[in-house]
This record gives C-alpha cells, sequence and structure tokens, in this order.
C-alpha cells in the first residue's frame, strides 16, 4: 500500500528546518515496507486534502503565516473532511494558530483564523518566547525535547498534547504545550520535531502502519536515538542542576 | 558633573580591565548608569560609521580600521564582542577627553543587529552599513525578517546608507530613500540561476509576497532579484564587483581596480567590497584603498591554520546556527579540491549562551561534502550523533564518516588518519578544543603544504 504524505506550504513555512519531519516520516516508512510519496503543495495550488494520508506544516515568519491563513481560509471545507476521515495532521511551530478561532496580531488586529477548534492566539509584535523544551505527553512514553522559537501565546487551550517539564508553555501561565484532537497534533516546538524524537516518528508510523493493515516492525537503531539522548542529558542537566 | 564622572569611572575601569587582561562590558555599564544619556552629551567626529548585518561585520569592520591606518586617517574602533550599547559606550568614552569630546576624526562601530537601536538613541551614525541578513542565531534572534524590523528603527534619516544591492530584504531598507549608496556583485562564472542551498528564502518577494524572479544568484538568495508583482528590484550598484576569480584569488572592482584576496572566497569578497564602498564613500582615494586592501590578511583568527602530525589543517570558523556561515565555508573547502578530511564539530552551541538547538545542521548543505576531494569525515562534539542523523539524509558515503563524541579521540583519529591535508568547520564556541591540540601556524594567507 502507497502511503501519501504533503508537506503544506513547504516554501513558506519552513523557517528552521521543518522539511526533515517529512525526510524522517518517509525513511521510517519505507523501513515498515511501504512504499511512500510526498507531495509539496504551497500558495494558490489545488489540493486535495483527502488524498493524503500524512499532512504536515511548519512555523514561518508572521508575515507568512498569514499568506498561509489566507490561501487556506477557502479550503476550510477540505481539510475539515480530511481530519473527519482520520487524516493525520501534524502542525509544528507557530502554524498550530492557523486552526484555532483567531488571531490577534502583533499591532492588535483580530483575524478569523480557520476555526477547527476552540483556542485563540496572541501574537506579539515586539517579544519572541525563545526556550529550550522537555515535555512529556500521555500519548507517548518519553519526554520529548525540542525548542519554541514564536511570537505569539495560544490561550483556551482544553487538550494540550504535552505537560511542559522544562520551557514555555502555550502561555506564560500554562503548564501544557500544543493540542491535539482526533487525528489532528499540534505543537509549538520548532523545526525537526520527529527527527530530534524518533519515538514520536514512530507514534505516526505505527498508526499508519495499523492503517495499512501491516504489522509494525521496530525500526533499526541509528543514530537518531543516540542523539536524542545526548540533547535529552544536555537539557536536564541544565534545567534540573 | 555626571558627565565628567561617567568618562573617568569609564576609563578607570577600561584601565584596570586591560592591566589585568579583562576586557568587559562592565565599564560601558557604570558609565550608563552614572549617566545613561552619556552617548549623547559627548562631542563625536563629523564622520560616524556604523556596519550591521548578519555576516562579515567584524571582518568588514576590521577592514575598514586597516584601510583607514593606511590612509592616514585618526579613529577609534570596537573589536568583537563588544558592540552592543555598553561596548560602544566604552569605545567612545575611553577615545574621549574628560570635557567629553572625541578625540580622533572617526568613530567606527560594529554594531549587533538586534541591539543598534539602543545605540543609536543617543547619537546617529553618518555613514551606515548593512551587509546582508540572512538565517543567523535564529534561537535569539527570532527570524531574518524580524531583525530587519529591529534594524529598522536605528537607521537615521539623514545618514548615508551602504547596503548590500544583492541581499533583497537589505535592499528593502533603501526603498524609496534619497541617500543610499548600493554595493553588489554582477553575474560571475560561478552563479546559477536556480537556488543553491537546502532552503531558499529568496522565493518570495519582502515587499509584496508576489514569487521573484532571479536573473542569477551568487549563493541563496543573494543575487539580482525583480518582483514581477509589484517591479520591487535590485538596484543598479554604484560599486559592483565585475570580476570574481577566486581561483586567480583576485577581484575587479567597477571593471578597473584590481584587488588580489588573501583568501579566496565569496564571503571575504563581499566584505572587501563592502569596505571598499564605504572607504571611497568616506572620501578616501581609490589608490589607498586598493593598495591598502588587497591581499589582506585578517588578524580576527578566523582562518586559522595548524599542524597536526604530519597533516596540515586549516580551520574555517563558520558560525554555528548560520547556514550561509556554513555553507560557503564547505563550498570553500571543496573547491580547493585537495584531497582532504573534513573535520565538523558541534559540541557548545553558543559561547554566550545555552541552547541545545540544532534545528540549524538541517538548514545546512553539508551534501557538498560528497565531493570525491573529501576523503573522509569527522563528526565531533556533543551533538555528534545530531551531525551523523544530518549526514545520513545526504549523499556523503557513509564509508568516509567517523562519529565521535569525544573530540581528543576524534582528534586522535584524524592524526592516524591517511589525509595530509585536513579542514576543520567549526565555530568559536568550540574550535579552541581542537585547536589546542593541534600547533597552530602563523597566519599567512592561504595554506599551502
Amino acid at each position: 500500500m502507497k502511503i501519501r504524505l504533503l508537506h503544506l506550504y513547504d516554501d513558506l513555512l519552513n523557517l528552521y528546518g521543518e522539511y526533515a519531519n517529512l525526510s524522517a516520516m518517509e525513511r521510517a516508512l519505507s523501513e515498515q515496507g511501504l512504499e511512500v510519496e510526498t507531495d509539496r503543495k504551497s500558495l494558490g495550488d489545488e489540493v486535495n486534502f483527502s488524498e493524503y494520508d500524512w499532512i504536515t506544516l511548519g512555523a514561518g515568519t508572521e508575515k507568512a503565516l498569514k499568506r498561509a491563513l489566507a490561501d487556506l481560509l477557502p479550503r476550510k471545507e477540505g481539510l475539515s473532511t480530511a481530519l473527519a476521515e482520520g487524516r493525520f495532521l501534524l502542525a509544528t511551530g507557530n502554524s498550530l494558530s492557523l486552526f484555532g478561532e483567531k488571531i490577534t496580531d502583533g499591532e492588535g488586529r483580530v483575524e478569523p483564523a480557520l476555526g477547527l477548534f476552540s483556542y485563540e492566539t496572541k501574537v506579539s509584535g515586539s517579544e519572541r518566547r525563545l526556550s529550550d523544551e522537555v515535555c512529556q505527553s500521555d500519548l507517548l512514553e518519553e519526554p520529548c525535547v525540542g525548542f519554541m522559537n514564536t511570537a505569539q501565546s495560544l490561550y483556551g487551550v482544553k487538550t494540550p498534547l504535552f505537560r511542559v517539564r522544562h520551557g514555555l508553555g502555550n502561555s506564560t501561565d500554562d503548564g501544557g504545550e500544543g493540542f491535539f484532537e482526533g487525528s489532528f497534533f499540534g505543537t509549538q516546538l520548532t523545526g525537526p520535531v520527529l527527527i530530534k524524537n524518533p519515538h514520536f516518528a514512530s507514534f505516526f508510523v505505527k498508526k499508519l502502519t495499523e492503517k495499512a493493515g501491516i504489522p509494525y516492525r521496530e525500526p533499526t537503531p541509528g543514530y537518531e536515538r543516540a542523539a536524542y539522548e545526548a540533547t535529552l542529558k544536555a537539557l536536564c542537566e541544565r534545567f534540573e542542576k | 558633573m555626571r558627565k565628567f564622572l561617567a568618562i573617568a569611572v569609564c576609563r578607570i575601569l577600561h584601565w584596570i580591565g586591560k592591566r589585568i587582561g579583562r576586557g568587559s562590558s562592565l565599564p560601558g555599564q557604570a558609565a550608563l548608569k552614572i549617566c545613561p544619556d552619556i552617548l549623547s552629551r559627548v562631542r563625536l567626529p563629523d564622520t560616524v560609521i556604523a556596519v550591521t548585518g548578519s555576516n562579515g561585520k567584524t571582518s568588514t569592520v576590521e577592514m575598514i580600521a586597516h584601510v583607514l591606518a593606511a590612509a592616514g586617517k585618526r579613529f577609534s574602533y570596537n573589536r568583537e564582542g563588544s558592540n552592543q550599547i555598553e561596548g560602544v559606550t566604552a569605545l567612545v568614552l575611553c577615545s574621549c577627553t574628560l570635557g567629553g569630546k572625541f578625540k580622533n576624526d572617526i568613530l567606527l562601530i560594529e554594531t549587533d543587529e538586534r541591539y543598534a537601536r539602543h545605540t543609536f538613541r543617543y547619537f546617529s551614525p553618518t555613514h551606515y552599513v548593512i551587509t546582508n541578513l540572512y538565517r543567523d542565531q535564529l534561537t535569539r534572534n527570532g527570524h531574518p525578517l524580524w531583525v530587519y524590523e529591529a534594524i529598522l528603527p536605528s537607521i537615521p534619516k539623514d545618514a548615508v546608507l551602504l547596503l548590500n544591492a544583492d541581499d533583497p530584504l537589505v535592499s528593502l531598507f533603501g526603498r524609496g530613500r534619497e541617500n543610499t549608496v548600493w554595493f553588489g556583485m554582477e553575474r560571475q562564472s560561478f552563479s546559477t540561476e536556480e537556488p543553491t542551498g537546502i532552503y531558499d528564502d529568496g522565493k518570495y518577494c519582502p515587499l509584496c509576497g508576489g514569487k521573484m524572479r532571479y536573473a542569477y544568484r551568487h549563493f541563496h538568495h543573494i543575487g539580482a532579484y525583480a518582483c514581477p508583482a509589484c517591479g520591487y528590484r535590485r538596484e543598479e550598484p554604484a560599486y559592483r564587483i565585475t570580476e570574481a576569480d577566486l581561483e586567480n584569488g583576485f577581484l575587479t572592482i567597477n571593471g578597473t581596480d584590481k584587488i588580489p584576496l588573501a583568501f579566496r572566497s565569496l564571503y571575504n569578497a563581499y566584505n572587501v567590497l563592502a569596505c571598499y564602498a564605504l572607504c571611497v564613500t568616506v572620501g578616501i582615494d581609490r589608490e589607498t584603498v586598493v593598495g591598502s586592501i588587497g591581499n589582506y590578511v585578517l588578524k580576527n583568527g578566523r582562518v586559522v591554520n595548524f599542524r597536526l602530525g604530519e597533516a596540515l589543517g586549516t580551520l574555517l570558523t563558520s558560525k554555528h546556527e548560520n547556514s550561509v556561515s556554513y555553507d560557503q565555508s564547505l563550498r570553500y573547502l571543496v573547491g580547493q579540491k585537495e584531497p582532504c578530511a573534513v573535520c565538523v564539530i558541534v559540541d557548545a552551541v553558543s559561547r554566550k549562551y545555552f541552547t541545545s538547538d540544532v534545528s540549524w545542521l538541517w538548514d545546512i548543505d553539508f551534501g557538498i561534502l560528497s565531493a570525491p576531494c573529501v576523503e573522509a569525515v569527522y563528526l565531533t562534539g556533543r551533538y555528534a550523533y545530531d551531525l551523523a542523523v544530518r549526514f545520513s539524509y545526504t549523499d556523503v558515503d557513509k564509508q568516509k564518516l567517523t562519529v565521535l563524541p569525544s573530540i581528543p579521540e576524534a582528534v586522535a583519529a584524524m592524526k592516524s588518519g591517511k589525509q595530509k591535508r585536513i579542514y576543520a568547520v567549526t565555530c568559536f564556541s568550540d574550535r579552541d578544543k581542537l585547536l589546542s591540540l593541534t600547533e597552530i601556524l602563523p597566519n599567512k594567507e592561504d595554506a599551502t603544504p
């Protein structure tokens, strides 16, 4: 069975090496014996979200995110259908804000977002929230590591993806990070989250093997695991000393 | 009185710091505490030159200083690491009389791009050079557009702005502005029509968001761009590299001024160009500029030659968290076409702050090292395994890789390797961990075995 992946706004929301999340999925799915095909779609491209098994989009500048939102708004129905069909979507970095109710920008202007979920976003025009992160999800056996690099805060998230162990959460007074519901997964962590956290990649791979009806095989150990452990150690030493 | 006190305290602390061999931000900090607006109370010279941007600030400032000295000018300038307001304050006050009169003809400042607006709240540069804006230290800087917004309020209306015409984001600073001097590079044999690099920050117009078209690119988003949607395009530069012959090691500026290069890289070419443009603009005659800048070997130690056992090594200092800097180093060493070993060290991401983020490794085009002349690659430092993962997604032959987090172990392995030529690529934060295990050679031009 062929698994189809989509990198949405690959040339616009790819500020911190997020493209590598696709690379991680391609390699891991191939190792399972699955045929993998990746598409890249951006502003103005025709896209049928229901053709894809796994969709991702990453972080962008505040300006780029607005352009992505304008492009995505007319496609809301297609996106909503794909999610209802159980197609997986991973939104990383500030792209998570696209799927909430509304976004207040750095100048105080309020714009409606896709409205698929009930949280809302406030963007600062002058301050960024920058931090290394260690966070834990009930869906994963081990913590995730990463970096948050954003000017935005999320409010009203009822089902965060992670509990923050070290670093920043969705907003300053919130121990939660990210959001999940059904087949939608969002985190404000930036960059190649699935490379840095091979167990998080495996989580999606397991779901997709299940869907393809083939047994999941433990991946051949590579340097990914050692890299993850080195970063986790560095962060725990730093935060827990 | 406060002015006098601030200057006196600053100079005494600076003198003590020098005696005990420690430079710090303390003298400037103390002066600012005593008199927060001290910088607006001193009498500055008629020429105040500032240089900012992501890459090349320190080298450009050093070269400008060298030319100013050759031209017999009296000037003060800051060295690397003191480019925020405290460092600039110390520089200015230590060059003043106790009455607050600047003693030299020219003040030359390297300024941190994110904090320039704080420094220039109290005084204004008369000449302001902006070299480029790249993805640089994003764990602190956010992104290039964020840095653009931070620089914008630091630009005084009446300063002469010297801008890199080949960088679409930098060029935005000069849009609709009168007193702007542009510098750039014409199409060269190595220029490409397609983007080079892992990502393309030149794809969309920074002004209107339309898709940009490039007639050519030198690297990344640096080249001749035009936006068909809004008409934003590269300005015709007044100072332009008409020929960049990196193989034979010279540049020609404006078709007439031939400048031999001690270090034959594209980034050095841009630094030389920025220096040339500034120096001619402030009135130094071209002969003096060409004569002094030709074959100039930077003293800032960005390129260090060393010996390791029987091998000759060259350290190409490359900024961590800066993919353009890395790509340029990788391209340079592969361009030398000698059989070599390459050592990449990522141990501490920064010497100034902590982060464990290595996302930036994914923006570096390590595939450049699949060139046949690269016979071995050593990946070392705390993040050696992250480097190994990154390399596993390139065409670099796995058989060539040695992955050892311990730097001494990697150096020992390299010493017993068969390559007689080594290139090391790493940042200020990690380079001494290598150099301390080697014999450093005197700094001359490109190392030749």
